[in-house]
């Protein structure tokens, strides 16, 4: 064998061969010069080549490594050598994390406890994202009802504030589990199991067992992978449950704790699947970083004390804190968060003096993976009612800011450390926007460090923590509840008094659903948007100076042929209007979550329609809110159109939101150049998921309504899909006077900015009021359909300081009333409320108006858009008995829309309606339907014909 | 269990290092790799009693490949090699220690290993940028010490030739 193409040769260079090898082959080397000089040759350069690949520069943080010495440490056993190990000598730990009165929580009497599996608790309080399994795991549960403590020991040090030591903890206690709760393991896996805890601290000595959590059991026992340390005798004082093994798996965790105990759960857990507490005060330790979605929920409605969850030093990932009430203190300086925000719902506060939230890469079709900002506000949309408070958060603190919320160790839990209005990056450390990180060049975590180091002092570069997290695609659109108008007597209320409503976005919202092939969600189809959205030919006699005419019909209910249905409709004037300038400040979201192209791409196609439409004396002027900068364009005139469409085309979503920015800016800048005689108003265009420099709703609705009293409007054009906040829209397009759009193509936003501009922009009346009232001698009950939030009290009517909608040039409103005459027979013959026994139906005696044979007299009040006196119109309405066919194709194709909603919402007053019904007579009253919007509708009937099914589910 | 105790911080402090580098060739950050040599070792220090200390070598590299891959396949975060077990990725970067030409020199290298044929590629990879023993390797491999070392014999020796060859161009 040629001696060069020996392996013996490299293995030598690379000083691979065992001494008795080694001593051999060199032999053999002296023997031949030639090999030697190939053996040193082939040294060299395999040391050369070493030296240029070998990169040992990369290791663990040291933080990390000590984290994992101390790991092995854990696993020591009771004897009391010293180990040397890797050269370095392991100190025994002196001290374990419960003698440290730092850490250390009240303790109470020892009380016994027992381990119960039991089922998995949480899913009231803690709903599962889909496809996640849940079962119960552990349960503690004690007898005595005193006051509870749950302390989670710190167990693995994640304490990575500066050079803090970190300590050595984790004390493994080997304890083995009674035999017989093997047996019954065994016997039933999926049934209740109660461990008795005293036996487990009498054979504490015992070799370590295991403690295996999964989706549908508890494992107790075995070889499968974890070592069990639980539940030491020793500690003093003696803490009445302390279970410091390591829980693995992915069930989750439920405690449950009746009564007064400290318990504690100390070990570095990995499972996964949540956690559940049930009663008492409870303090939750470490949740290692592996945890990928961790939720901690408390459910005890009956418990005196409020829940508490104290989470020691820890570390969490994606999770969410449900508790049904109490507050959640996260109150260990250490404490970490990656992966998304703790979200907290119910009652309560929860503080976190130490807290981050990652951010997630925003140009991803990632509507709010949690943690982000429209999850925190919907939060604390959700319970106004209770100072909901999110990581330190007390109302009205910018921490609604953006996605990526950054704290350093703060004041006290609990300090009111957010006062209302504070500004951003307060609360002893700072508080940053959304760092949008851009999945498909990530940027390095060196560079995200360096810019969110340059924002604040506060932040410790070591506390940083940036996780990109591809979250399930998940919807957080909310949208109120609508419950239907029903059937109202009109013996016991002969009046109903509505707000009109010339909002259409429900329409687009619905017709967004069906054209994605899903089911609008009930709450989002508002039947009167989606009557409103069509524009409608009326031709109506003028009745006084009113800037609209108003008129109205009867025909028959075609879902229910005994009813009638009364149609009442306005027409605003669009010819004949001086025209009036128009001051419009355009305040746009630009944050990252604009990014999708029917976004922000959107809003700029939709400005530069609005932009040719503009005439000179008209004023225009951009606000963003992001990135810091408020003003990008200062009112400008409309004659300036290049200026503003290359404003329009520089803005660029991804920016950083800035809460103080936004809607102050906007009125400040509307209020500047205030046309005293034109159209003044604020023009919000975002994706819902906004927050325009305040965070609490009641408090943007406030400054809205005084804004719109002291005339600068408020319109919202929606865009985008995914995390509409509908209501929050609504309400506040309501507040401002304005009106609600939602766009979803440029041909809506066609429709809305030019074609119906002027009616869009420019009312020409405001708080317009119908108040009907019904004649007891022709109409027994009656239901409005639809305007469900827009019903006021009788009284409303005649108070003008009571709000109410607004109507712009050319637009047209129409309500739908469904009427049972008296007489009319029900479907199965019986009155819809018995006649009373024991008194007299006090009706009172008809008047002789109540003989003209009028069904209801329709009377509006409305004001001028500058006064603020309204007037009063009014007018009988006579049902002469005509069939629908032979009514006016308006009123028949408003009908259908009405039917089409009734069917969307499955709703009970749907009657004999289907899908074909409402087809034939759309298509019956479609007209010359110049702009295709009626032929678009009936292309969604078919649709959701098809979705829905027979609309009888 | 001071046996294992030791075993657990020998295997710290050797393979630290040679896995945080075998990570990142899934994880392109330095903290995600450093998070999933953190994950195998505490997986390490839960099932010491169940693994042949004759083998932790193997279990450290397949458990850290395999993490790297759940990473993947949760975050899609990660880089994901090809499925073939240490495919190599030249790290041409430079370094801040890295001038120029160490630079370009490192790139060189990388280049030729990639060349390779795809065992001895594996085997010059394992022993110079990871830096294990024939032993570690001839786990890792699931192969015998002696074809460790004429794999890694005749891929120095494929090297030596072009490097020379390439060093006579220039």
């Amino acid at each position: 064998m040629n001696p060069s193409h020996d392996p013996n040769l490299t293995s030598w260079a690379l000083n691979e061969l065992s001494p008795s090898e080694r001593a051999a082959y060199e032999e053999q080397l002296k023997k031949n010069p030639a090999i030697q000089a190939e053996a040193e040759t082939t040294q060299s350069f395999c040391r050369f080549i070493q030296n240029h690949l070998r990169d040992d520069r990369a290791a663990l943080t040291d933080a990390q490594r000590a984290r994992l010495q101390s790991t092995a440490a854990g696993h020591r056993g009771r004897s009391d050598d010293v180990h040397i190990a890797g050269g370095k000598a392991v100190k025994p730990q002196s001290r374990i994390w419960w003698q440290n009165p730092s850490i250390l929580l009240p303790l109470s009497a020892a009380a016994a406890i027992t381990l119960a599996m039991a089922p998995y608790l949480s899913r009231k309080s803690a709903p599962q994202t889909a496809g996640e399994s849940s079962t119960a795991l552990v349960a503690i549960a004690t007898p005595k009802p005193e006051p509870t403590h749950l302390v989670l020991s710190p167990s693995l040090a994640q304490d990575q504030t500066a050079g803090a030591p970190v300590p050595d903890i984790s004390p493994f206690h080997p304890v083995k589990l009674v035999a017989d709760v093997e047996a019954k393991l065994k016997a039933s896996p999926s049934a209740p199991l109660e461990i008795d805890v005293a036996k487990l601290k009498d054979e504490a000595s015992e070799p370590a067992r295991i403690i295996k959590t999964s989706a549908s059991s508890l494992s107790l026992g075995g070889r499968e992978g974890v070592v069990t340390r639980t539940f030491a005798s020793q500690v003093s004082p003696a803490p009445a449950g302390m279970f410091s093994g390591l829980i693995v798996g992915s069930g989750g965790v439920t405690l449950a704790k009746s009564g007064a105990v400290t318990f504690t759960i100390s070990g570095s857990n990995t499972f996964t699947g949540g956690t559940v507490v049930i009663g008492g005060t409870t303090q939750f330790g470490y949740v290692r970083g592996e945890v990928a979605r961790n939720r901690l929920a408390f459910n005890d409605p009956a418990s005196q004390s409020p829940d508490q969850l104290g989470v020691g030093r820890g570390f969490m990932k994606a999770s969410t804190v449900t508790p049904s009430e109490g507050d959640v203190t996260l109150n260990s300086p250490g404490f970490r968060s990656s992966g998304a925000t703790q979200v907290k719902s119910g009652a309560g506060t929860m503080v976190s003096p130490d807290l981050a939230l990652a951010p997630v890469p925003t140009n991803q079709a990632m509507p709010s993976a949690r943690g982000d900002k429209s999850e925190i506000r919907e939060l604390m949309r959700q319970t106004p009612s209770s100072t909901p408070s999110l990581v330190g958060a007390q109302e009205g603190t910018k921490i609604t800011a953006s996605g990526f919320v950054r704290t350093t160790v703060g004041p006290p839990a609990g300090a009111d450390v957010f006062a209302p209005g504070a500004e951003m990056g307060v609360f002893g450390g700072a508080i940053f926007p959304r760092k949008t990180v851009n999945a498909d060049a990530p940027m390095s975590m060196q560079a995200v460090k360096d810019d969110l180091l340059s924002r604040g002092p506060n932040l410790m570069e070591s506390e940083i923590e940036l996780t990109r997290t591809a979250g399930e695609k998940r919807s957080t659109e909310s949208y109120a509840a609508i419950t239907e108008n029903t059937l109202t007597e009109v013996a016991a209320q002969p009046l109903s008094t509505f707000s009109i409503d010339v909002d259409t976005a429900s329409y687009a919202n619905v017709r967004r659903f069906l054209n994605s092939g899903q089911r609008p969600p009930v709450d989002a189809v508002r039947i009167e948007e989606m009557i409103n959205y069509f524009p409608y030919d009326y031709e109506f006699p003028q009745r006084g100076e009113a800037p609209f005419t108003v008129a109205a019909a009867v025909a028959e209910a075609p879902w229910s042929p005994t009813h009638r249905l009364a149609r009442i409709a306005i027409k605003a004037r669009d010819v004949g209007m001086a025209h009036r300038p128009g001051n419009f400040v355009f305040l746009v979201d630009v944050s990252g979550s604009m990014s999708d192209p029917n976004k922000l791409p959107l809003v700029q196609q939709s400005l530069g329609l609005l932009t040719d439409q503009l005439a000179a004396d008209d004023r225009v002027a951009i606000v963003v809110y992001a990135g810091g900068s408020g003003l990008v364009l200062p009112s400008t005139s409309g004659d300036k159109k290049p200026d503003i469409r290359r404003v329009i085309s520089e803005m660029k979503a991804g920016g950083s939101t800035h809460g103080s920015a936004g809607i102050r800016e906007a009125y400040v800048e509307a209020q500047r150049s205030f046309i005293k005689e034109g159209v003044n108003r604020v023009i919000l265009c975002t994706d819902g998921d906004f927050n325009v420099g305040i965070s609490s709703t009641p408090e943007l609705e406030k400054l809205i309504a005084e804004k719109a009293k002291g005339g600068v409007f408020l319109s919202v054009l929606g865009f985008g899909t995914g995390n509409t906040k509908d209501t929050i829209m609504e309400t506040l397009a309501d507040k401002g006077n304005g009106n609600y759009a939602y766009i979803d193509s440029l041909s809506e936003a066609r429709k809305v900015l030019v074609d119906q501009m002027r009616g869009t922009l420019i009312a020409v009346a405001k708080d317009v009021k119908i108040q009907v009232e019904f004649n007891p001698t022709l109409v027994r009950a009656y239901r409005l359909i639809g305007y469900e939030n827009r019903v006021l009290a009788k009284e409303d009517f005649n108070n003008d300081a009571k709000d109410a909608g607004e109507i712009g040039a050319g637009h047209t409103v129409t309500a739908l009333y469904e009427i049972v005459p008296v007489g009319a027979a029900s479907p199965d013959g019986r009155p819809v409320v018995d006649g009373l026994k024991y008194q007299s139906v006090p009706a009172a005696a008809p008047s002789d108006a109540a003989k003209s044979g009028e069904m209801m007299t329709v009377k509006l009040r409305f004001k001028k858009p500058d006064g603020d006196k309204s007037e009063l119109i009014d007018f009988p309405v006579k049902d002469e008995g005509a069939a629908l066919k032979d009514s006016e194709r308006e009123f028949k194709f408003a009908v259908s829309v009405a039917g089409f909603g009734l069917l969307l919402r499955n709703s009970s007053y749907k009657g004999e309606m289907t899908w074909d019904d409402i087809r034939k007579l759309a298509l019956a009253s479609k007209g010359e339907d110049p702009n295709g919007y009626r032929g678009e509708f009936i292309q969604l009937i078919d649709k959701a014909h098809g979705i829905l099914g027979d609309g009888r589910p | 269990m001071p046996d294992t105790e030791r075993i657990f911080l020998d295997a710290l402090e050797r393979y630290e290092r040679p896995l945080i580098r075998f990570a990142q060739t899934y994880a392109r950050e330095l903290e995600d790799a450093r998070d999933i040599v953190q994950d195998v070792f505490l997986k390490l220090s839960q099932n010491i009693h169940l693994i042949d200390t004759e083998r932790i070598a193997p279990w450290l590299f397949t458990s850290c490949r395999n993490r790297a891959l759940d990473l993947y396949r949760k975050n899609r975060r990660l880089v994901p090699m090809d499925t073939e077990l240490l495919e190599l990725e030249a790290d041409t970067v430079a370094g801040p220690a890295d001038n120029m030409e160490a630079a370009e020199t490192k790139a060189a290298l990388h280049k030729m290993i990639n060349e390779l044929p795809a065992k001895q590629r594996q085997a010059v990879w394992l022993k110079f940028i990871i830096n294990l023993s024939y032993q570690e390797i001839s786990q890792v491999m699931q192969t015998s010490i002696g074809n460790v070392g004429y794999l890694i014999h005749h891929g120095v020796a494929a090297m030596r030739i072009k490097w020379k060859a390439a060093e006579a161009v220039s």
